[in-house]
């Protein structure tokens, strides 16, 4: 099961498992966004390449005028794709 | 233990469930499970998009060999495309140069010890290993 949430304080938390078949789901609410949003992967079990991709067009989108994403409460695991994909070089990612 | 499966996105809990019945039985941890899910996903979600000359059923194998864990995918039936002389994606590029995509090969090679290609008969079989310590039997 997946889920993605817009809650408040321009806060996107990301629930459940985030697989090749949920894109959609998620790129509607990140196709949205326009300036400076933080993203909680608390709860957050599980991404694969597809969502890292809908991450990445949404943070050359916005750094392209100024803004980004920031990233919050990663699992161990899920920050360590993060880190296969290079992806600690272009995102902030505050530690938990 | 091998399981068939209608070559399409829809097929992927059909393959996390498969996976996650073999790591039941072996009581495997989570990292082993979570490195097993995502290279699986990968590699399937790979064959679905870009091996499309055949509809036929992907073949999935887990099985255990000493130390190894050898999680197989067979696309029967297809043109040669060896996933090892893929050009390497640069994970240290500037954002803006970065493709968008092409992420999930890199990440299976960091998650899996060994990745082998071969073509035989028509037949892609993309073999993934992973060494694991003995306890799991």
């Amino acid at each position: 099961m997946f889920d993605i949430q817009y809650g408040e304080n321009k806060e996107i938390r990301l629930i459940g498992k985030f697989d090749a078949t949920q894109a959609d789901k998620a790129k509607n609410i990140f196709d949205q966004i326009q300036d400076t949003h933080t993203v909680n992967f608390e709860k957050l079990d599980y991404i694969s390449s597809m969502g890292l991709s809908i991450l990445l067009i949404t943070q050359k989108r916005l750094l392209d005028v100024g803004h980004e994403l920031i990233l919050i409460n990663m699992t161990r695991h899920i920050r360590e794709v993060f880190g296969y994909a290079g992806f600690d070089e272009i995102f902030k990612i505050v530690p938990s | 233990m091998e399981k068939k499966l209608k070559k399409d996105l829809s097929s992927l809990n059909e393959l996390f469930d498969f996976i996650q019945h073999y790591a039941d039985n072996k009581q495997m941890d989570s990292d082993i499970r979570f490195a097993l899910n995502l290279a699986a996903e990968e590699i399937f979600t790979n064959l679905v998009k870009y091996n499309t000359q055949s509809r036929n059923d992907i073949r999935i194998t887990l099985q255990k060999k000493g130390d190894q864990i050898i999680l197989a995918l067979t696309d029967f039936n297809v043109e040669k495309f060896d996933i090892n002389q893929i050009k390497q994606y640069d994970i240290h590029q500037p954002l803006s140069e970065r493709p968008v995509g092409k992420l999930g090969l890199p990440i299976v090679k960091k998650l899996m010890d060994k990745v082998e290609y071969e073509y035989k008969n028509h037949n892609s079989i993309i073999t993934l290993v992973k060494y694991v310590r003995n306890e799991y039997v």
